[in-house]
């Protein structure tokens, strides 16, 4: 699909058909779409994550993670579940994962990259080594990264003709459930699955104001959004028809009345 | 407890909560809210208490905690078992009552249907 489409197609997914997996390589395409995401800490390690099957994983596990993000209804109905994490252990790979960069000539020594540099700069410094300093930066950049590879992961699923949604639960439940080590955190858990309702799923969800979100050299000062560019993703399957369709509240009524849950 | 069986219609739904509920009802014939507001009274009969009350005993502001929610999904299961029907038919008794407590901001655990 488009990438222009591919943004504009993605809905968060809330009625999945649980008679139909996913299949693995669908899985996987998910997974190496996380891994090639951007990661500018440079920290590729710290964003991890369990994939659980309907009909692979043992069912008293699927069960438990269900029951940990509250039993909601699309967490039932979804075949997958890729519970993202965060490995904060995954940063002490940091200066590894440098070197491999210098040794592919990513990073180069027309910026003044070397091993020694690295050594001697870079690792002592809590602006690009976050474990030499402030603990909450480097859960928020940990967060940050693990967010980029979610949100590709998110994307990719919808390449690949799939409805997703991200679900938070019962953090210290779900560590539990799939045996992570104390120092991995779930984040947020991507259910996977063939969408029972229509792609569009009501159209296009509300956003604040583009002037309101975005400013021009200065803050509040907002960047002006032209109207010949909003035509043209209009044209192109980015901006699609905003919610909710005219039709939405009888679909909704059907997939209520499908999955048996009150309206 | 009230004695939610000798409440007026008229009475049932001066209730806040039912007010609450049936706002979300607007866009349904008026049929199907009668249908619906009429087995929500008929559930407040069956367990005794008004609306509100069941609304105020469910969970507990003070701790965040659901209070009688095992109480309310047993009484929500037996509700809709009581009539003749299919799975569906039945369930749908429940769903309503459901449906009121989630307009009043609190979930019920739901019954799958046979197929899931």
């Amino acid at each position: 699909m488009e990438f222009k489409q591919v943004v504009g197609r993605r809905r968060s997914i809330r009625y999945y058909q649980p008679w139909r997996p996913v299949e693995r390589e669908k899985i996987q395409k998910i997974l190496e779409a996380a891994r090639l995401q951007s990661q500018h800490g440079n920290a590729s390690d710290i964003r991890k994550a369990v994939v659980v099957i309907k009909g692979e994983t043992p069912e008293d596990v699927r069960k438990a993670l269900v029951e940990a993000l509250y039993s909601q209804p699309q967490a039932e109905q979804a075949p997958v579940h890729i519970v993202w994490t965060i490995d904060m252990s995954g940063w002490e790979k940091l200066r590894d994962r440098l070197l491999e960069l210098l040794k592919v000539r990513a990073l180069t020594p027309s910026y003044g990259w070397s091993e020694q540099f690295v050594d001697t700069v870079v690792m002592p410094t809590p602006d690009f080594n976050v474990l030499a300093g402030d603990r909450t930066f480097a859960e928020w950049l940990s967060a940050f990264e693990s967010g980029l590879a979610v949100g590709s992961a998110l994307l990719a699923a919808v390449d690949e003709g799939l409805g997703t949604q991200l679900l938070t639960g019962k953090r210290e439940e779900i560590r539990k459930v799939l045996g992570m080590p104390e120092y991995v955190t779930p984040t947020q858990v991507q259910i996977v699955g063939y969408p029972a309702e229509s792609p569009e799923a009501g159209g296009q969800r509300p956003r604040p104001d583009f002037e309101s979100l975005y400013f021009s050299g200065k803050w509040g000062v907002s960047f002006k959004r032209d109207p010949r560019v909003v035509e043209q993703l209009q044209s192109e399957g980015m901006i699609q028809t905003p919610a909710p369709l005219p039709w939405r509240a009888q679909e909704v009524r059907a997939l209520a009345a499908t999955f048996g849950l009150p309206e | 407890m009230t004695d939610a069986a000798e409440t007026t219609a008229t009475a049932f739904y001066d209730f806040e909560t039912v007010q609450r509920y049936a706002a979300g009802l607007e866009e349904l014939p008026e049929q199907e809210r009668a249908q619906r507001l009429g087995l929500l009274q008929e559930f407040s009969a069956m367990v005794g208490r008004t609306p509100d009350e069941m609304v105020d005993e469910l969970f507990d502001k003070a701790t965040h905690k659901y209070r009688k929610r095992g109480f309310y999904a047993g009484r929500i299961r037996e509700f809709s078992t009581k009539a003749p029907g299919t799975w569906a038919e039945q369930n749908f008794r429940g769903n309503v009552i459901r449906s009121f407590f989630i307009a009043n901001g609190y979930r019920i655990p739901l019954d799958k249907p046979p197929w899931m």
